[in-house]
């Protein structure tokens, strides 16, 4: 049986990993260019409110092709790996799915422990049984309890 | 000067300020010794706690928090040869063969002392020297700040950085980011998409949360999730007799000096402080062979300069109000938050703050010695809790922090969680977080410094040259962007060199 290949994602060459990364912030200081040539640039010796932010995109856009140039003259290439693309992208998306329920719920209380106990079980490599599941609640709760006594009973801050 | 030993001391130790001293050594000495948790994660995920205090009790728990968790980073390296931060590294070379040789309490010993004393010089520097300086702040205007908090970015860039142009990006980001919201000089909006949200600015807290917190519990979730270090408690107690301190004071000193120095400059920190002086004892010693195989100096040197790097990179903090790292950062957030701008100013509106602080920290590392040395043995127990279970804790205190910092804002949540999975992808290739926080902090400072010494000068930028202070100030920018030149030549000659052979 032939060996499984990984997936492509979870090794990505550095050298490509680096353009896509200088492309985005070189994107990101073209926006600010952008937006900034639609303020006013001050009069006479007033300096405006876009004199500051329009040096920086420039700036930015150059150190991004400057970065991209480095990079290229780089002999050596080597890999920016994910060891474990599941557990990330289960992580990211237990975070996800938990910000946007509490934005649209306003429940953190419970939104909390079920966020905490499906991070914890995901997380857990040990194999699915009774013990885990009451050790994961157990957990959950206790986690949940702490939290919601410092910070809502005793500091004040509404959860 | 007067005014510092004149000070009202039943502030510092009063009930509630010896109380949260007390608590910021503990939770230091906690988060320091749980695996994968460093200084930086561990006060950008505390800083919830400090919303509702005083300011005094806010700084000082997160300042004794520091220190703490720089100490505890290095049981790890020392019991198990794993170095929790990367300012542990050089310690672990020394302190695992004294611990595999069944002593590992003398080298918890020779670390707790070395971390302790550190910590002290680094406080009495910032004591002595904070007065002095602040009065000489309080002569700079305008051009000055301008290019102190430049100085400030070049030696993040110059000095601390493995990829120049990423970390110039970073800074660029930084300051960029740092525009958006309503100008102050114009109450022009900028950047703000139409969004009263925006109009504040971003949430520094948001933006710590995020890359200090989320992106860590990401980069926890590639790690060896259900790992237990199993820790043998057997010889923890941390002690060492008068012999075997006064054969390390030396290097003791000699790594305090290093770790002052190399706090005072931002951007450089921890890591570079304990590698300097490891080298420097190693360089120095008699017996230069015995490095790497147990000997005590290599633990002490390392371990001091690490904690004298806390008090050194509060100096410019609070004479300046430029963070001398990340951390520190955090700890200008924590003021922040409470309406107070450190700076020379501070020293006159808020006398009683300031001493409270500088004082309160030397309070903080003799409360650091005495706790560790009684719990350190409990800490190390800590290693057998699993990173699975660590996780969910870091997750809802990070969620907290960004939630609590501007009263419940949902915005700042989804923004922290964003900027965390942006964070950890960029770490990967060498974008400087330091940089990118420094960077947002001094943002308004650099701009609202340079537009108004340019409207002084009428648009002329002589002004940044013709003064004695800036052009002392532009020496030390040269200064700093020759050494950064000189030491990529020198890297890339010796490439050259290595790849020839």
């Amino acid at each position: 049986m032939a060996a499984r290949r990984p997936l492509e994602l979870d090794k990505m060459s550095y050298k490509l990993a680096s353009y896509v990364s200088l492309l985005f912030f070189f994107a990101i200081g073209l926006a600010f260019f952008l937006a900034a040539s639609a303020m006013p640039d001050g009069d006479g010796y007033d300096v405006g409110p876009a004199f500051f932010p329009r040096i920086m995109s420039i700036l930015m856009m150059a150190t991004a092709v400057i970065g991209m140039v480095t990079t290229w003259r780089k002999s050596q290439d080597s890999h920016v790996e994910i060891s474990k693309p599941f557990q990330l992208l289960a992580t990211i998306g237990v975070a996800v799915a938990f910000v946007a329920l509490w934005t649209l719920t306003g429940q953190f209380l419970p939104l909390s422990f079920l966020a905490v106990a499906v991070l914890l079980h995901l997380l857990n490599p040990q194999p699915m049984s009774r013990g885990k599941l009451i050790k994961t609640l157990t957990i959950s709760a206790i986690v949940v309890a702490v939290f919601y006594v410092v910070f809502d009973l005793l500091l004040g801050l509404r959860l | 000067m007067q005014a510092l030993f004149s000070f009202d001391f039943s502030i510092i130790f009063s009930f509630q300020s010896i109380f949260f001293i007390c608590l910021g050594v503990v939770l230091g000495l906690l988060v320091g010794a749980l695996p994968g948790l460093s200084a930086s994660v561990g006060v950008a995920v505390l800083l919830p706690l400090t919303f509702t205090m005083e300011p005094l009790h806010a700084v000082l728990m997160l300042a004794a928090l520091y220190a703490a968790a720089e100490y505890s980073g290095s049981i790890t390296a020392i019991i198990l040869g794993i170095p929790g931060t990367a300012s542990a590294v050089p310690i672990a070379l020394d302190g695992h063969p004294i611990a595999k040789a069944g002593h590992p309490g003398r080298a918890l010993g020779y670390s707790l002392t070395a971390a302790a004393l550190g910590g002290i010089f680094g406080a009495l520097v910032l004591l002595l020297l904070t007065v002095p300086l602040a009065r000489i702040a309080l002569r700079f205007s305008d051009p000055e700040i301008f290019l102190l908090a430049l100085l400030g970015l070049v030696s993040v860039v110059g000095l601390g950085s493995k990829d120049i142009p990423k970390s110039i990006i970073s800074v660029l980001l930084g300051l960029l980011l740092a525009t958006v919201g309503m100008d102050v000089f114009t109450g022009m909006p900028r950047f703000t998409m139409g969004t009263f949200t925006l109009m504040e600015g971003l949430s520094l807290v948001a933006l710590i949360t995020g890359l200090f917190a989320f992106s860590e519990i990401f980069n926890m979730s590639q790690g060896d999730l259900g790992k237990r270090h199993v820790t043998d408690a057997k010889n923890l107690r941390v002690h060492i007799t008068w012999a075997e301190f006064k054969g390390v004071f030396k290097n003791i000193v000699r790594g305090s000096v290093i770790g002052t120095i190399i706090g005072i400059i931002p951007g450089l920190g921890p890591t570079v402080g304990s590698w300097i002086a490891y080298t420097e004892a190693k360089r120095t010693s008699k017996n230069p062979e015995k490095f790497g195989t147990g000997e005590p100096n290599g633990i002490v040197a390392p371990e001091s300069a690490s904690n004298a790097v806390v008090g050194g990179a509060l100096l410019p903090l609070l004479t300046l109000g430029i963070p001398g790292s990340a951390t520190v950062a955090v700890i200008l957030v924590a003021l922040l938050i409470h309406g107070v701008q450190p700076g020379p100013r501070v020293f006159i509106e808020q006398p009683d703050l300031i001493y409270g602080i500088i004082w309160g920290y030397l309070l903080a590392n003799i409360a650091m010695y005495v706790i560790a040395r009684f719990t350190t043995a409990q800490s190390a127990r800590l290693l057998t809790i699993p990173t699975y279970a660590l996780l969910p804790v870091v997750f809802m205190a990070a969620l907290i922090g960004s939630y609590g910092a501007r009263s419940g804002n949902m915005f700042d949540v989804a923004m922290a969680l964003a900027i965390g999975c942006v964070g950890y992808f960029v770490r990967k290739l060498d974008y400087s977080f330091p940089a990118f926080i420094l960077a947002f902090v001094l943002g308004s400072l650099l701009e609202s410094s340079l537009r108004r010494s340019l409207m002084i000068s009428q648009g002329s930028f002589d002004i940044f040259f013709t003064r004695t202070y800036s052009q002392i100030v532009i020496g030390l920018i040269v200064l700093v962007i020759a050494s950064s030149v000189y030491s990529q030549w020198k890297k890339s000659r010796a490439a050259k060199a290595g790849g020839a052979e």
